[in-house]
């Protein structure tokens, strides 16, 4: 009797559906890597999306490289940085298999990361092929790299490296006076542009040589762009922003610009008010404005859709020409967006934003082909599993009948585990949830400090110097809201840099080491100090990193 | 999938990795060369049976926490005793992980499994060649659970609190009784003849081995 009911218990369990991926019969599919923003655009390779993440880490936590199956979904490998701890805003690179003088490679993705390095992944499993390292100086790489032949060329953190694509070797290397920040490459005829952070614009010989020319007083974050009419620089300033054509003034624009986007001689450009279309074939004119908020990669899909990523919490991406018709794409997942969207050859868009969800739309009917081979394979695995554990149902019953209850022990044990690692990831999931509410909020109060203070808003600084804590603050809304006024507060002498993805502290007193990092009540906050929430009993503490 | 860089627990520095495998194999060296009797074809049949079930952990690793060596550990302890048994669990961690992933977690999976095959040596699991099954089925139970929370260990890092481990420890309770329904399946399925497997090699071992003539001394 007892065996019956654990029997029919048992059956039961086959009404409880597998765990499923959510691309299963659909045309599309997303998952949440819950591993910081995705701020560079995802790359679609033959059978593979490929996408990086990027953030502030600190603990365990650090940047990953994910690949997924294009059509199911399903994650193929994941490439970890043990030492990569700040923003990595470098598109990755793939590489085609072939050969040049300093050798041979195969296909490959070259991932360029914030401590440093250069690493060369195998397309195939993510494994490291080679790896090099550039200089730090706070941050290492953030520009875009690009391909000269048989070698990569990598705007590094003060300076410029090529790197042989066959074994990573370094065979040219440029050392520069002023510092980079998502400086891209260009790579001319004769030469290499790159620009920095004092708005100069350097022109690198293909054997070292350095010239340069001062384009304004601003910064230069983007790769220059190289046109009939000159070259184009879309100049970060003090007060919004300045297109140049070579040295001449062309416009002055808002805040924040966004990574341009050279179509043959169109070039496309945004800032924190307005998208910009400009046409350089013999001067460059301005052809079209349309009001918009994009500060991140701009990317172009087919003939003539130009996609600008929405930077702000709506979010979602302007798609058009600039000055003509621009519609908006929205996702279920809307939020600020930098990362411009991976296309494949099939009309396959990858999209990604800020709160780390990949998301994949197939579209033609080869693509429906394709999808219905992954749901066959799916609908196969489904219907082995469900065969499994029907012939060990019906073995248990057998051995039953036949009165042997050793066999039918051993085979119900079997059914049992087999039905266990079926509805694992389920059960796991369901569980994980309800342990997370256990999990209490956490607490940075130092017993030390006033009692007033309590129910305030506080501040803390270590400094090299020594620690500085303030209290007893209330309607600060935001970290940044709140790190002016505290330190204003205590006389701390502080500077703030602007990037696209908010605002950046560089400094405290003097202090400015690897950077600085902060937490809320103990814990790291997923989002930069202008978006950071607080509450009215909330302990920001600042460190260095 | 393929996890390019686990996240078990601290990186190893190739200095640490290459300490961490020393002591492992000596371990291993003085538990296999300070035998009580001397058995060539023992420490081979066990060396075997190491192999069989570093090969079989690999083999299982896409179903996640499903691990019959810490059945075969209690047999293997059961019935070579404490010494061999350890020796075994040391063994067959060390391959295994050379294949799956070999980090810092290695010891408290190596140290895990030994102090398995010591308690499968000191509760009387195999009587004359017969396994004590209920008596097996339970202590493989509790080693499985307390296997798990041992190994869970090497995640501590030293900004963890007492209860994100505690949360971490309950996170993993339903790997935790995977690991004890895949042990119970071992014990039905493996025990039984992996004891007798070893039982026969055994005792082919201990019999006297007799060649030429043998004299009689007569009274």
């Amino acid at each position: 009797m007892k065996r019956s009911i654990v029997l029919v218990g048992l059956l039961f369990c086959l009404l409880i559906p597998p765990s499923t991926v959510s691309a299963e019969e659909s045309n599309s599919w997303e998952v949440d890597l819950k591993n910081g923003y995705i701020s560079t655009k995802p790359i679609i390779v033959e059978d593979q999306v490929i996408v990086r993440t990027s953030g502030y880490w600190t603990g365990e936590d650090r940047p990953h490289v994910y690949a997924f199956d294009l059509f199911s979904g399903e994650e193929n490998w994941r490439y970890r940085s043990v030492s990569s701890t700040n923003h990595d805003m470098t598109p990755l690179l793939h590489i085609e298999a072939g050969q040049g003088s300093c050798g041979s490679w195969e296909e490959m993705v070259i991932v360029a990361w914030s401590d440093g390095k250069v690493t060369a992944l195998d397309i195939e499993d993510g494994s490291l092929i080679w790896s090099s390292q550039t200089e730090v100086v706070t941050w290492g790489i953030t520009g875009a790299m690009a391909i000269d032949g048989d070698n990569v060329v990598v705007p590094t953190r003060q300076g410029l490296s090529r790197f042989c694509l066959d074994n990573g070797v370094e065979n040219l290397r440029v050392d520069l006076p002023e510092l980079g920040w998502r400086n891209g490459v260009t790579i001319t005829e004769e030469s290499y542009l790159i620009g920095n952070e004092e708005g100069i614009l350097n022109i690198i010989s293909k054997q070292g040589q350095v010239s340069n020319m001062s384009i304004g007083d601003g910064k230069i974050r983007h790769s220059p762009i190289e046109t009939n009419a000159g070259i184009v620089i879309h100049l970060q300033t003090a007060n919004g922003s300045e297109i140049y054509v070579g040295d001449d003034l062309l416009s002055v624009e808002g805040y924040s610009p966004a990574i341009p986007l050279k179509d043959g001689q169109d070039i496309f450009l945004g800032t924190s008010s307005h998208i910009i279309w400009i046409d350089c074939e013999l001067i460059c004119t301005m052809e079209g404005r349309t009001d918009h908020h994009t500060n991140g990669e701009i990317t172009k899909q087919g003939e003539n859709q130009i996609w600008f990523p929405y930077n702000s919490p709506e979010g979602g991406w302007g798609v058009g020409i600039p000055g003509l018709e621009i519609t908006t794409a929205h996702t279920d997942h809307d939020t600020y967006t930098t990362a411009g969207p991976g296309f494949g050859p099939n009309g396959e868009i990858a999209l990604g934003n800020d709160n780390g969800v990949l998301m994949v739309t197939l579209f033609t009917s080869e693509m429906d082909a394709a999808i219905d081979d992954s749901s066959d394979s799916k609908n196969l695995d489904s219907f082995i599993q469900e065969s499994l554990v029907v012939f060990l149902c019906l073995a248990m019953l057998f051995f039953q009948i036949k009165k042997n209850n050793k066999m039918a022990t051993k085979v119900g044990l079997l059914l049992l585990l087999v039905i266990m690692i079926l509805i694992l990831p389920d059960i796991s999931n369901t569980w994980s949830k309800e342990v997370d509410k256990l999990e209490e909020p956490p607490s940075d109060w130092d017993d030390s400090w006033p009692k007033e203070w309590q129910g305030t808003q506080v501040m803390v600084f270590e400094l090299p110097d020594g620690e500085l804590a303030v209290g007893g603050f209330t309607g600060h809304d935001t970290v940044e809201d709140f790190t002016d006024a505290a330190a204003a507060d205590l006389d701390i002498a502080m500077v703030k840099e602007s990037y696209d993805f908010g605002a950046w502290i560089t400094s405290f007193n003097g202090h400015d080491g690897e950077g600085w990092e902060f937490t809320i009540d103990g814990k790291r906050s997923s989002v930069g100090i202008s978006e950071a929430e607080l509450g009215e009993d909330s302990v920001v503490r600042w460190s260095l990193a | 999938m393929v996890l390019t860089d686990g996240i078990h627990g601290p990186a190893l520095a190739p200095v640490e990795l290459l300490a961490l495998n020393m002591v492992l194999i000596t371990i291993s060296f003085f538990l296999l060369c300070r035998p009580t009797h001397s058995a060539k074809r023992e420490i081979l049949v066990l060396a075997s049976i190491a192999v069989a079930a570093a090969a079989s952990r690999i083999l299982l690793e896409p179903l996640p926490n499903v691990q019959p060596l810490t059945v075969m550990c209690l047999v293997m302890g059961a019935t070579l005793g404490a010494r061999r048994g350890m020796a075994f669990a040391v063994i067959a961690t060390m391959v295994s992980n050379l294949v799956l992933s070999h980090g810092w977690w290695t010891l408290f999976q190596a140290s895990g499994w030994a102090a398995v095959a010591f308690a499968g040596s000191r509760l009387g699991l195999v009587i004359e060649n017969t396994v004590e099954m209920k008596r097996l089925a339970i202590t493989a139970i509790v080693a499985s659970v307390l296997f798990d929370w041992w190994v869970s260990l090497s995640i501590i890092t030293s900004g963890m609190t007492i209860s994100e481990f505690g949360i971490y420890l309950l996170n993993g309770l339903p790997f935790d009784a995977l690991h004890v329904v895949a042990s119970l399946v071992s014990v039905a399925w493996i025990a039984p003849w992996l004891s007798n497997l070893v039982f026969e090699e055994t005792t082919q071992i201990k019999e006297p081995q007799i060649s030429g003539e043998a004299d009689g001394i007569s009274a």
